[in-house]
């Protein structure tokens, strides 16, 4: 295994291209066959773009899709983009209604924070353990809607939505799904994913992928109108990125081994979860049997994450999804599932991939363990606010 | 940047956290604010009207413990007198703190001051 990735404890902001990738991207770049226009008429350019073809079909063949098309997008924010500004139900400008939760990447949140001028935004309740509260839905959808937009993995707390349920509320009403699966491709099957949902996010360097590719698959019942303008390819213009078409399709004739590779993070991730009882008042965020186990947010009250981050180096934890450093903004997921604006700021998330190993989790353990006593002296008769929450 | 320079401030703060000495008397004192999410509370200790030793307790992000590791350099050893003119800004203006991070100064300043102000109040 590579060393330097064994203290890297991020993979659900991005993982590191595997090899593999590398490997297939640079034989195609240093390849004078292929540098050509994709969309040029002449030979070169007819060569590349079946290279093209032959690589979307082999995406296909992997995911064994059928009923969708594949649209190669720069990555989960632009094919969220799209699908949440382009769909539409009939072809009338009348505002929509979309449903989502808040527990969604900003990716969406944003997005839609951004529509609730001419759309109907409406959140869907969230259940205690984080997952979407299936009976909130079928009641919002019984006022009807055009479009349901929800993760299939949640990014910060790692819970997993029930898609085959979600579906089943939506088809019934006849509304439109749509699934971010940008942390499921590796880790879960997808099958029920294709098999319920209309629209679906992917994003390359969640699994060993390069960055700045994605993709949307669109089922053939549904159509999207374009959300750019440009030369090109009418749906989604611009020059194809080859080179990064050529990784993306690697990456996904990964996923049987990425799958494989779940059982062990679990086995790793069960272990680690047993050490950390050990650590005094830490909680994991909504712990549950229904979630990924390579994504974990854990809260240490009375130890700020920003300064553990600082002092457990050269271990890479995050701080970004509980709070922006920029603005000291809490997290909406942490405060959707309860989180005091204390609590939250005392919260960071370990996220394991392929390069995790126990040794260097033990050790982490180790670091995390006395650190976090010291930290907890520092702070030792600080107001309830800091040890308990603001709200506490 | 600011990576390194909390990890050596954090190791020095924190050093000095546990440092005793023998001391004649001791002030304490603590600000905060909640919307920064940050609370400090110093304990400073005089014998012969000289800070002696610090100590501190906080809940705070790096940029607070960087500040309070030069200001911890900066007063130690210090004349009692002499504290009631210290320019907090000047004296960590080699931090280069970002301007939306400032306002942590001033609750270090404040919870400093407050702490001043119970020691002497202990000690004239």
């Amino acid at each position: 295994m590579i060393n330097n990735l064994n203290n890297y404890f991020d993979y659900a902001a991005t993982t590191p291209m595997h090899p593999r990738v590398v490997t297939a991207m640079y034989d195609f770049m240093k390849d004078d066959n292929y540098f050509s226009n994709a969309q040029a008429t002449h030979m070169k350019g007819v060569e590349v773009n079946k290279l093209i073809q032959q690589k979307t079909d082999d995406i296909y063949n992997v995911l064994g899709v059928r009923s969708h098309d594949l649209y190669i997008t720069s990555g989960a924010t632009e094919s969220i983009n799209w699908v949440l500004r382009s769909f539409r139900k009939q072809a009338q400008e009348k505002p929509r209604r979309i449903l989502s939760s808040r527990l969604e990447h900003k990716a969406t949140t944003e997005v839609l924070k951004s529509l609730n001028k001419i759309d109907y935004i409406e959140y869907i309740e969230t259940q205690s353990d984080g997952a979407t509260d299936l009976n909130h839905l079928e009641l919002l959808l019984k006022t009807g809607a055009d479009l349901v937009s929800i993760m299939h993995v949640n990014n910060e707390i790692g819970v997993i939505n029930d898609i085959e349920k979600i579906s089943f509320l939506c088809k019934e009403k006849g509304v439109a799904f749509h699934v971010d699966a940008s942390q499921s491709v590796g880790k879960l099957a997808l099958e029920v994913v294709f098999k319920y949902a209309d629209f679906i996010t992917v994003s390359g360097h969640k699994f060993y992928g390069p960055k700045g590719i994605g993709g949307l698959f669109v089922s053939r019942e549904h159509s999207l109108t374009p959300f750019m303008y440009g030369g090109g390819n009418y749906l989604r213009p611009g020059t194809i990125a080859t080179h990064q078409v050529v990784g993306f399709a690697e990456a996904f004739s990964l996923i049987s081994e990425l799958e494989s590779d779940a059982n062990r993070i679990k086995e790793l991730s069960f272990d680690f979860r047993e050490k950390l009882k050990e650590i005094d008042g830490l909680t994991v965020v909504a712990d549950s049997l229904a979630k990924v186990p390579h994504i974990m947010s854990i809260t240490i009250p009375g130890v700020q994450s920003k300064v553990l981050q600082k002092v457990v180096q050269p271990y890479a934890i995050s701080l970004g999804s509980s709070c922006n450093s920029t603005q000291e903004e809490t997290s909406q997921v942490l405060r959707t599932m309860g989180l005091s604006d204390g609590l939250a700021a005392s919260t960071f998330r370990l996220s394991f991939g392929l390069y995790t190993e126990k040794e260097s989790l033990n050790n982490f353990f180790n670091l995390l363990s006395l650190e976090s006593k010291k930290l907890r002296l520092l702070s030792k008769g600080a107001p309830g606010w800091c040890q308990k929450g603001q709200n506490a | 940047m600011l990576s390194s320079l909390a990890n050596i401030y954090f190791d020095r703060a924190y050093g000095y956290s546990y440092k005793e000495a023998a001391y004649e008397s001791k002030g304490e004192g603590s600000a905060e604010n909640r919307a920064l999410l940050t609370w400090v509370k110093f304990e400073l200790f005089q014998s012969n009207h000289k800070i002696i030793n610090m100590s501190f307790h906080l809940f705070a992000g790096p940029y607070t413990i960087a500040v309070i590791g030069v200001l911890v350099e900066k007063l130690l050893t210090g004349q009692l007198h002499q504290m009631d003119n210290i320019e907090f800004r000047k004296a960590v203006k080699s931090l280069s703190i970002p301007r939306d991070q400032l306002g942590k100064i001033i609750i270090v300043e404040d919870a400093f001051f407050n702490s001043l102000k119970d020691l002497k109040g202990d000690t004239w």
